[in-house]
């Protein structure tokens, strides 16, 4: 069930109206978790017991690891729970990806293998992340064990962040279930809002740009350069606001429900650095890997070369867990690179000599957004295609597409960065500033959330408010693409 | 942060709401207002079916940007010619309506400019009509010949026409008696009467003095159809990855059809066969349908032009025939290029027949 259909709206109203009814929080938690499993057999019932499996091995690893004294016997309980998860991930994601690139090796050796029928299950990459840091962290002692299974898999099985995130971490989901209210007025007020904001930019703005940027990369050697460029630009946008739009519905929805997810994206193109870039971009996946990848690596604690040379692994494994696919280690690496240079220049080069803001964001939005060719492009010769087009290194000529809504979507996104800019950055004085009094006119409100940042939410009705809702609700039912795409980062 | 940052809504009464509700109002007249230029007026014509009301002119919006002017009869542009000259008529489906180009750029437009540069003085008209096909083309043939006493028509087809021409649901369709090979007969049903009367006025109102209704209606069209593309419930990656099973569709009866025009049209007629599409890649190829109806249009002796080597041609010359700055490359309509590269392509043929034998 894409959270766009109308299937979708009415699974929700049906779980929203049965969590309201019932009475009691284990009765909630208990019809909270049976709703999860339907949504998530909803696509196909047959890997519902995956998760489950999945749910129970690191339930009871991370309980046997929680009542074992011996550092040994701790080590390998997590062990059994890495490996577990790493191997259902690497047999589901990576297993032809490995057979398509040793195979012809194999082949030559006299061991032919063939390519595995193998179907990738919905949200398989963000479940076994949120598994893995669970175990971790009971490991580290960071996090005591969950005490009840249920509880331990209505985290697992949320269905607001089941697919694609965001990565949410026990340590802020689990002490949600032992005191939320359930679904109230306020919260599904509020949950409404930034779920109609995330679906205006996935019909409106995310859905709009695949009509360009899908057959221009389908079939790049057709397309000028300027066509190129133009599709990777809507690209740019079309990647942002598919999934930052996916993360607003599945926050709006967990707060309908009653829980609040972290915040995933904070004005990620308003970036001055890459290294800021990817402290906005996929918040929950860059934490993560930070986290549970680049520290234990050693992080920055061994010298330039060793940091330089975790932040080049950390994001060759971070593109690999976006796709089997060489196009997706190419981009993780161009984005190590990129981080690896940025810090060069800040601790060597640079050193009392900041890039002005302007210099920093161009070069950075520009550095994302040649990036996404091969995140985007279907193979990598395809992506060679592309970049030579684009810098004029081949052939000139092919079809010229200059889209009309490219521009018109990037004004709106970037009002929309600089509007959460001058919010977020707005200082203290005790009195409203600009922003807040236009929004306060419009009968909005910055919310700020310990867990979800700040967003906007409906806060009072006036008649600004109804122009605007108006106008908002108008746009969108007649600007809303209706091809169907599904949420990009579904296929991770 | 600011500390005007709030956490709860706040207790709303009734004026505000009232406030509210005024306000959402005043958006709905401030968007009727920016969508009048895109103001459709469509009427009936005398034999009941819908057509754009004659001196009107509508903007597209959805693909391209274009103005469009209507005439007489539901005729795109500038009408039946004047200079006592019996006109060329140009019949199709949307293709032809062509809302998405200027009249000028029109498939009419740029094939009288060629006719005229080759001493040819017809005048060129096009009677489009959207969602029309094979059966509908036949079955207003003595219609749109009695209105402008055309000296030859141009049938526009794609692949698509044959089939839907045999679809029951449709008001007009053909029916084949008896087993595969029996004569084929054209059935209609009067179109729209169920709109008539109150309803209808209702109906013919609200469409066509709002541009929002307008919209509206073509909105919510398109979101049911897409949302009737849903997979099914707990079987959405099986049914992604199935190979499209069982038997082929039938072949429509082509030969039966194409005489069944030739006769509507006394044989007076060109197809403009517009199959296979434009698009770069593997759908740019020939089917063996479109190889089939080419041959048997020629058995039958009827002027056949296709666009199955125009299309790629263009495209190498770096042209996309289809597509829009507000839609996508390569889907869609004819745009300029598209209409450019249909009237240079069937206006040889018809120089041809005019050289050959003399017959405009």
């Amino acid at each position: 069930m894409v959270f766009s259909s109308p299937r979708f709206l009415l699974f929700l109203v049906v779980t929203l109206l049965v969590l309201g009814l019932l009475p009691g929080r284990d009765p909630r938690k208990r019809f909270l978790a049976l709703a999860s499993l339907f949504f998530y057999a909803a696509w196909d019932w047959r890997y519902v017991g995956l998760l489950l499996l999945i749910s129970v091995i690191d339930y009871y690893t991370a309980w046997r690891i929680s009542v074992s004294e011996s550092p040994s016997v701790r080590r390998r309980w997590l062990a059994v729970s890495i490996v577990s998860n790493l191997g259902v991930l690497g047999y589901f994601k990576y297993c032809n990806f490995f057979i398509a690139t040793l195979g012809p090796l194999l082949a030559s050796a006299g061991l032919p293998i063939p390519h595995l029928e193998i179907l990738l299950p919905a949200g398989i990459s963000f479940y076994t992340f949120k598994t893995m840091s669970y175990t971790i962290d009971v490991y580290r002692g960071e996090l005591a064990p969950c005490r009840s299974w249920l509880d331990y898999a209505t985290f697992i099985t949320f269905f607001p962040e089941l697919i694609a995130g965001p990565i949410v971490r026990a340590s802020v989901f689990l002490p949600q279930l032992d005191r939320t209210p359930g679904p109230t007025r306020d919260r599904c007020v509020q949950g409404l809002s930034l779920f109609l904001m995330g679906l205006f930019k996935k019909l409106v703005i995310a859905d709009r740009m695949a009509l360009v940027v899908d057959p221009v990369f389908a079939c790049p050697a057709v397309y000028s350069g300027p066509s190129l460029w133009c599709a990777t630009a809507a690209y740019t946008l079309q990647i942002y606001c598919d999934f930052s739009g996916y993360s607003d519905m599945a926050i709006g929805v967990a707060r309908m429900i009653g829980y609040d997810l972290p915040e995933n994206f904070n004005m990620p193109y308003a970036s001055g650095s890459l290294t800021e870039f990817w402290r906005r971009w996929h918040m929950t996946l860059s934490s993560w890997l930070r986290d549970y990848l680049y520290i234990p690596l050693g992080g920055n604690r061994h010298g330039a070369w060793r940091t330089y040379r975790n932040l080049a692994l950390t994001m060759l494994l971070g593109g690999l867990w976006h796709g089997a696919s060489w196009n997706f280690v190419l981009w993780g690496g161009l984005h190590g690179a990129g981080l690896a240079v940025h810090r060069l220049y800040r601790e060597r080069v640079g050193r009392g000599f900041a890039l002005p803001w302007p210099l920093g964001w161009a070069l950075t939005l520009g550095f994302v957004m040649v990036a996404w060719v091969p995140f985007r492009a279907g193979s990598i010769s395809d992506t060679a295609l592309c970049l030579s087009r684009m810098f004029g290194l081949a052939q000139v000529g092919g079809v010229t597409f200059l889209p009309f809504w490219l521009p018109v979507c990037g004004v709106v996104v970037i009002a929309a960065h600089a509007l959460g800019a001058g919010l977020k950055t707005s200082p203290d004085r005790g009195e409203p500033g600009l922003i807040e009094r236009g929004l306060r006119s419009l009968g909005m409100a910055a919310r700020r959330d310990p867990i979800a940042g700040v967003c906007l939410v409906f806060d009072r009705p006036t008649f600004a408010g109804g122009v605007g809702a108006g106008l908002f609700l108008l746009t969108g039912f007649l600007l809303a693409a209706t091809n169907t795409n599904p949420f990009i980062y579904f296929q991770f | 942060m600011s500390s005007s940052l709030s956490n709860r809504p706040r207790q709303a009464g009734s004026p505000q709401w009232l406030a509210f509700s005024l306000g959402a109002l005043l958006s709905l007249v401030a968007t009727e207002l920016l969508l009048r230029p895109v103001f459709r007026e469509q009427t009936m014509n005398e034999a009941g079916y819908e057509i754009f009301t004659p001196g009107t002119t509508s903007r597209g919006f959805l693909e391209g940007f274009a103005l469009s002017r209507w005439t007489a009869h539901g005729a795109r542009g500038s009408g039946v010619p004047t200079n006592g000259v019996a006109p060329i008529m140009i019949v199709g489906d949307s293709f032809v309506e062509a809302r998405q180009v200027e009249d000028a750029e029109l498939i009419s437009a740029r094939l009288q400019e060629t006719l005229c540069s080759n001493s040819i003085p017809n005048g060129v008209i096009s009677l489009g009509h959207s969602g029309d096909s094979m059966a509908e083309y036949v079955r207003d043939a003595p219609l749109v010949q009695g209105w402008f006493q055309p000296t030859w028509t141009v049938v526009v087809l794609d692949r698509g026409d044959f089939s839907e021409a045999m679809d029951p649901a449709r008001s007009a369709h053909f029916v084949q008696e008896g087993a595969s090979g029996g004569e084929l007969v054209l059935k209609t049903r009067p179109p729209h009467r169920a709109m008539a009367g109150r309803l209808g006025a209702l109906y013919y109102g609200l469409l066509n003095h709002s541009s929002l209704c307008k919209l509206a209606w073509i909105r919510t069209h398109a979101l049911l159809k897409w949302w009737k593309t849903e997979p099914p419930l707990f079987n959405a990656s099986t049914h992604a990855t199935a190979p499209k099973g069982g038997e082929p569709p039938p072949r429509p009866p082509t030969g039966a059809q194409l005489q069944a025009l030739k006769n509507a049209y006394h044989g007076r007629l060109t197809i403009l066969y517009r199959s296979p599409d434009c698009a770069p890649g593997a759908r740019a190829c020939q089917e063996p349908l479109d190889l089939q109806v080419e041959q048997e249009a020629r058995a039958l002796g009827i002027s056949f032009v296709s666009l199955a080597d125009s299309y790629p041609a263009a495209l190498a010359r770096g042209e996309m025939p289809t597509g829009f700055p507000n839609t996508a490359p390569f889907v869609g309509h004819w745009n300029r290029v598209g209409h450019r590269i249909a009237a240079e392509a069937v206006a040889p043929e018809l120089i041809r027949l005019h050289k050959e034998h003399g017959l405009f």
